[in-house]
């Protein structure tokens, strides 16, 4: 048998009105590598005017292509190439503040009581608020509608599938307390009137709303497979074969779809016969190939593209350029 | 810097050891040496794997699976274990259905509780927290035997989870006992005595588990905190992410109170390794590349570094190929690491 993947061109060919890509994965299987490749052809081989997103902590955007984007908003890197590197600790330092602001305002309190406020900034250390901070940031971005086409490279946490599971409970949670609370606001309003006082805004229930609004627009975009493609970056290793075998169960349980798989950090098999290779890249070799075989026996079909091992860390947009070619035409293929 | 060794002396009483970072740093390899060197010095030590694809097994050479405590073969006061987290994850999720569902009935909240427990239990970090909760009985039961417990297991976020959820716990549970006690008052009143109400209180089958959930948190805090006590190390490769990962970690942890005990730097390549493979074009860039990254290792958690473990040739199987990871990690002379930053 021979795995021989068609690139993500030919995705991509077929699938015109892409305008949403999703790298999901965990971190170091070089993600960042792969939406940049993918975000350098858009923006200078089709010239669409394109985004690229990170929010790996650590900037390993600004680390790819050399400049410092860390928290700056949307810099112009190249000709239709904007970067957007998000700080996802200060927008949760900022959420956390936000959340204590609302306690006090909703509850009419001096303080947030200690034990509450305790928890609230422990949260920090909770992946999902790196998720949810990540949404808000995404969302926030492709509504404002200003680039044909959005490369996301998904924190590593999770599988960035969540927000969809996400937004169903909410809406169902919403839709029980505007139950229970329409009821109390009409008593409410009723005895306003009596009072002779005007009626007030509910903000818990706004406030409820609103998030719920802002999930269901930006899951609605993201499950339309026509618009959104989702990409798993995995590497020839037990461990991310693992992953990615669960990533895909929770996608079929959510009744989404995974566009496509990419195997990064693939070393070239000939190095096997090269003489001055060393045991210790011998050793890798032979255990990628390995994996590989697993891989093409496991995903099939499903995987878009194979991409080498380059000999130095990609960097710079020459590096990516060549990463580019290779992401998007591949040249491996796999014997199993 | 202060060499493992030397911090380890200084903490005679270290009896929880954990070994955190980033996947595929090498965890596992830094807590197996860090037990094995523990039992050489003839401590009773256990060493268990909390992860969701456990390597103990082929690291050791050994079957070590089955989740039960097994003798390793070969070094003696030595124990293993490869936690088997699937009766944890089923009971786990139970536990949280019951909880879930006794939460909405408590704060009348009439709603449907399955979707709750899904949303709980699709969390990529549930996992994780069963197997915290499962390292929490290990601490204060089955570790009650030995001098040292060593985990194997991604325990940051979680510990500080546990920190932060135990302070809400107490004052939840003392709004239940208050609540529990209201609802009692009718029956209470016909029996008129005092310890009669809180006896009666405690056999509330939700409250009982509250309280004892509480009582173990409390305990777990106090020993993770406990500098004397419990160490954190992190294993770092000579890479960004890795050392972004660790160099959050320990933000994270300090601002806890959680003790570090510093930081593994592993797989670096000597100089003696890359003069060998000139024509390994691979390699010879890593080596380049890992003087950076050492430097910023240097200067971001300078103090911290404990020891530097080299690159091996392949992947660690077996006891020698463990015994040698130890010697290099408790070998003092660091100069041919030092020399390369």
């Amino acid at each position: 048998m021979r795995l021989e993947p068609k690139g993500l061109k030919q995705y991509f060919d077929q699938h015109p009105e892409a305008e949403i890509v999703i790298f999901a994965g965990k971190g170091g299987l070089g993600k960042t590598t792969s939406s940049s490749s993918l975000a350098w052809y858009m923006s200078q081989v089709k010239k669409r005017k394109t985004l690229l997103f990170s929010t790996d902590p650590q900037a390993s955007l600004s680390d790819i292509w050399e400049q410092d984007f860390y928290g700056k908003g949307e810099v112009e890197i190249l000709p239709n190439l904007f970067v957007v590197e998000i700080d996802a600790d200060r927008r949760v330092a900022d959420y956390q503040a936000s959340v204590k602001k609302k306690i006090k305002e909703m509850y009419g309190l001096d303080a947030v009581p200690k034990e509450i406020e305790e928890y609230i900034d422990s949260t920090s250390a909770e992946p999902a608020m790196y998720e949810s901070a990540t949404y808000d940031a995404m969302a926030e971005l492709v509504a404002a509608h200003k680039y044909d086409i959005y490369i996301f490279d998904m924190p590593p946490f999770g599988h960035g599938v969540r927000m969809v599971a996400m937004a169903d409970i909410l809406s169902k949670w919403v839709e029980k307390i505007t139950e229970a609370r329409s009821k109390v606001a009409e008593y409410d309003a009723i005895a306003a009137t009596l009072k002779g006082e005007k009626g007030h805004e509910d903000a818990v229930m706004n406030e409820l709303i609103d998030i719920r609004n802002k999930i269901k627009s930006f899951t609605d975009l993201i499950t339309d497979k026509k618009r959104t493609a989702f990409f798993m970056v995995l590497i020839p290793e037990k461990m991310a074969i693992l992953d990615t075998e669960r990533a895909l169960q929770m996608f079929g349980s959510l009744g989404m779809e995974m566009s496509g798989l990419v195997v990064n950090q693939v070393y070239p098999a000939d190095l096997l016969d090269k003489p001055g290779t060393s045991e210790y890249l011998r050793n890798r070799v032979e255990m990628q190939q390995e994996h590989l075989r697993e891989i093409a026996r496991k995903f099939g079909d499903r995987v878009k593209s194979i991409v080498p091992m380059f000999t130095r860390e990609p960097k710079g947009a020459e590096m990516i350029s060549t990463a580019s070619e290779h992401l998007m035409t591949p040249q491996i293929a796999i014997e199993y | 810097m202060q060499h493992i060794t030397d911090f380890l002396r200084a903490h005679p009483d270290l009896r929880y050891i954990f070994t955190g970072g980033k996947g595929g740093v090498g965890k596992t390899i830094g807590a197996a040496a860090l037990a094995y060197q523990f039992a050489q010095e003839g401590k009773r030590t256990l060493l268990a794997s909390l992860n969701p694809v456990h390597s103990l097994t082929s690291v050791f050479g050994q079957d070590l699976s089955g989740g039960q405590i097994k003798q390793v073969q070969g070094v003696p006061n030595l124990y293993a274990v490869e936690v088997d987290a699937s009766d944890v994850v089923a009971r786990y999720r139970e536990n949280i259905a019951v909880r879930v569902r006794e939460f909405l009935k408590y704060a009348d909240i009439p709603v449907d509780s399955k979707p709750f427990v899904d949303i709980a239990v699709t969390n990529p970090a549930f996992e994780e927290s069963a197997m915290f909760d499962k390292m929490v009985d290990i601490m204060l039961q089955e570790g009650q035997q030995y001098d040292k417990l060593v985990f194997d297991t991604a325990a940051v976020a979680n510990a500080i989870r546990l920190i932060g959820l135990s302070k809400i716990y107490g004052l939840w549970l003392q709004r239940m006992i208050e609540s529990r006690k209201e609802a009692l008052s009718l029956r209470v009143q016909l029996s008129f005595r005092k310890e009669k109400i809180m006896e009666e209180v405690k056999k509330d089958p939700m409250l009982a588990d509250l309280i004892g959930m509480n009582e173990r948190f409390e305990r777990v805090k106090k020993v993770l905190i406990d500098p004397e006590k419990t160490a954190f190390f992190f294993v770092t490769l000579p890479l960004m992410l890795p050392i972004s990962v660790v160099t959050r970690f320990i933000k994270q942890v300090t601002a806890y109170d959680i003790p570090v005990g510093g930081v593994v730097v592993n797989g670096v390549i000597s100089r003696e390794e890359a003069d060998r493979a000139r024509d390994d074009e691979y390699l010879q860039n890593k080596f380049r590349e890992q003087a950076n990254y050492l430097r910023i290792i240097q200067e971001q958690l300078g103090d911290l570094v404990r020891c530097y473990v080299p690159l091996y040739k392949s992947e660690i199987h077996g006891l020698d190929a463990l015994r040698q990871a130890a010697r290099d990690m408790f070998d003092p002379d660091q100069e041919w690491a030092l020399a390369l930053v």
